[in-house]
């Protein structure tokens, strides 16, 4: 059992700069536009892509990892977004003991699987799970590092 | 009750056997067939038809085809129209609403009178309705002849319509009319209440079962089913927890025609149903409930941590169960069984041989498959061990999931408990943030 449990130093995972010079605030940048023209729903080839919820609460979580590895006050407008949630949700009279992969659970099947009616609560709900994805690790951190490593390659 | 017209009586009564099975259950006692002349005559006819229904079996397969007329599907289908030549066969029916026969005359003057100009619209509809009837009752023997003279009341068939009504389909397109056939005010004069009373309770049955086609067939009108079922309660359909949405099922349908009726079936209230949110929840919440209270949560919340000493012998394992199972294929094989030593032996080495092979393989293929990811998508060896377990666990109990798909819905269920608890395992570990 002794080569199953090495450790080899992992190089880091970007291929090269998709887009050149963009940067990864500029990226966040974008991302919280298009997302706020995908939630106001007027735009037509938003409307094709994301008119439906779930679609949304995508694009919303794609945002909140990208907000993250943003840094600076994206990353403070991600964690807010999320905090705001987890803490409603951390409170002893909601959900006793919750831990960061309960916080990810919940938030993830609140934005995604309810129908929601309105459009701006799935996004809100998906900014937050797409933070607490990282928050969470294992499995969540695997969902959470493959959209950042994609979103990495494309800055 | 008035005393019942002769010719009526005895309609219903040859009429009887020619029905699907389903009268209601208080019909049954009330009936006594002893006490009128006709009945008592059907009685003899319908015990001669009895005995030749026994006797079906061997009378349409000993068919001068040589017994391959009629396949075993066909007669378990219930849908089955039955050629002229499997005439036995509905004739089986005949001990089931027979008794009927003596109860539906008492009833028959109540709803009797009827206003000819309003009827003159549907006259050519109700030429339809009763003139399968009379060839229906044209095979039965003497009794049903002598009872056909006794209705001169019913228009001429017309022309037109012959085709659809004679041939194979005379059975399904009698019934079919009958049901398109209005409750209030019918137009025939007797035949209308025998028929209501008949198929009452089995169009409550089919009120509920909208998924087969042919029982909405496309010449006739269900707005009138509909209408007769108007005041019967809803039956509230069976709890279908990953069913589709209801709006999407008159759809399944497939009729064009019925417009209104499509509309109809979705009106009445079916009570509260709850959404598709909260039957994915209920269903998988209470599975991964019920898998944590049986202890296969604390079973399976040990192999996520043990990920990284677990992943390499998983693999091995799996590796082997899959070289395994493909040489014992390949051995099998047409093409490749002349070549194999030792006959059922040498098969059964070539399955270990393949499994060892696949063992080791497996466990040195984690660390070059860790360390392509690692290197290539970004997720580090823990990453891809965990990973793997994961992988595993939920791909084990989901192919039971989906090996019972088709099953009901409390098989579904307990297939369910172990992908739900597996699941909920898998996502509520956590080995600290990424961020």
């Amino acid at each position: 059992m002794t080569p199953m449990n090495t450790v080899l130093a992992a190089p880091d995972a970007s291929l090269g700069q998709g887009l050149g010079a963009v940067g990864l605030s500029s990226l966040a940048a974008t991302g919280f536009i298009v997302l706020i023209i995908a939630i106001r729903n007027r735009s037509k080839p938003l409307k094709k892509h994301f008119e439906d919820r779930r679609p949304l609460a995508g694009l919303a979580a794609v945002t909140g990892i990208l907000f993250i590895l943003a840094g600076g006050t994206w990353r403070m407008i991600a964690q807010g977004t999320h905090d705001l949630t987890a803490s409603t949700l951390n409170d002893p009279n909601v959900v006793a003991g919750l831990t960061p992969a309960g916080t990810a659970l919940i938030l993830t099947t609140l934005a995604f699987l309810p129908e929601w009616q309105r459009r701006f609560p799935p996004a809100f709900l998906g900014l937050g799970a797409g933070v607490s994805w990282g928050l969470a690790g294992a499995f969540w951190g695997i969902l959470f590092k493959l959209i950042g490593a994609m979103l990495g390659k494309l800055a | 009750m008035a005393e019942p017209p002769r010719g009526g009586r005895s309609r219903a009564a040859c009429l009887g056997p020619s029905a699907p099975p389903g009268p209601r259950p208080r019909d049954l006692p009330t009936a006594d067939p002893l006490t009128c002349n006709d009945a008592d005559h059907d009685e003899k006819f319908i015990r001669l038809l009895i005995h030749l229904a026994l006797q079906g079996e061997r009378i349409t397969g000993a068919s001068e085809e040589g017994g391959n007329m009629t396949t075993a599907d066909e007669k378990t289908d219930p849908f089955h129209v039955p050629p002229p030549d499997e005439m036995p066969v509905p004739a089986a029916r005949a001990e089931v609403p027979a008794p009927d026969g003596g109860q539906a005359t008492t009833e028959m003057p109540v709803r009797a009178p009827v206003d000819d100009a309003v009827d003159a619209p549907v006259d050519g509809v109700d030429a339809q309705v009763s003139a399968p009837e009379d060839e229906s009752s044209a095979p039965r023997g003497s009794g049903g002849e002598r009872v056909i003279p006794l209705k001169p009341t019913s228009p001429p068939k017309p022309p037109e319509k012959g085709p659809a009504t004679t041939g194979p389909d005379w059975w399904r397109g009698g019934r079919d009319q009958a049901k398109a056939t209005p409750s209030n005010g019918s137009p025939r004069e007797s035949g209308a209440s025998w028929w209501d009373r008949l198929y009452k309770d089995q169009d409550a049955d089919l009120d509920t079962y909208t998924g087969h086609v042919l029982t909405v067939p496309e010449g006739s009108g269900p707005v009138l089913i509909e209408v007769q079922k108007a005041p019967e309660p809803e039956t509230p359909e069976p709890d279908e927890v990953e069913g589709e949405e209801s709006g999407e099922r008159p759809q399944d349908l497939g009729v064009p025609k019925p417009q209104p009726s499509l509309q109809i079936r979705t009106q009445p209230a079916k009570g509260w149903r709850p959404s598709r949110f909260w039957r994915v929840i209920t269903f998988n919440g209470t599975a991964a409930t019920v898998g944590s209270a049986i202890g296969l949560n604390a079973y399976l919340s040990q192999f996520p941590p043990a990920a990284v000493t677990a992943a390499g012998g998983l693999l091995g394992a799996g590796m082997a169960l899959g070289g395994a199972f493909a040489a014992w294929k390949v051995a099998g094989s047409e093409m490749l069984s002349p070549f194999v030593p030792f006959g059922g032996l040498g098969r059964i080495g070539a399955v270990f041989v393949a499994a060892e092979l696949g063992r080791r393989l497996g466990q040195e293929l984690l660390p070059y498959t860790s360390d392509a990811v690692a290197r290539y998508v970004g997720l580090s060896q823990s990453d891809t061990s965990l990973l793997v377990v994961g992988l595993t666990m939920c791909g084990t109990s989901g192919w039971l999931v989906w090996r019972t798909r088709r099953g009901g819905l409390l098989k579904r269920w307990l297939a369910r408990i172990p992908l739900a608890t597996s699941l909920l395992v898998c996502a509520l570990y956590s080995n600290g943030p990424v961020i």
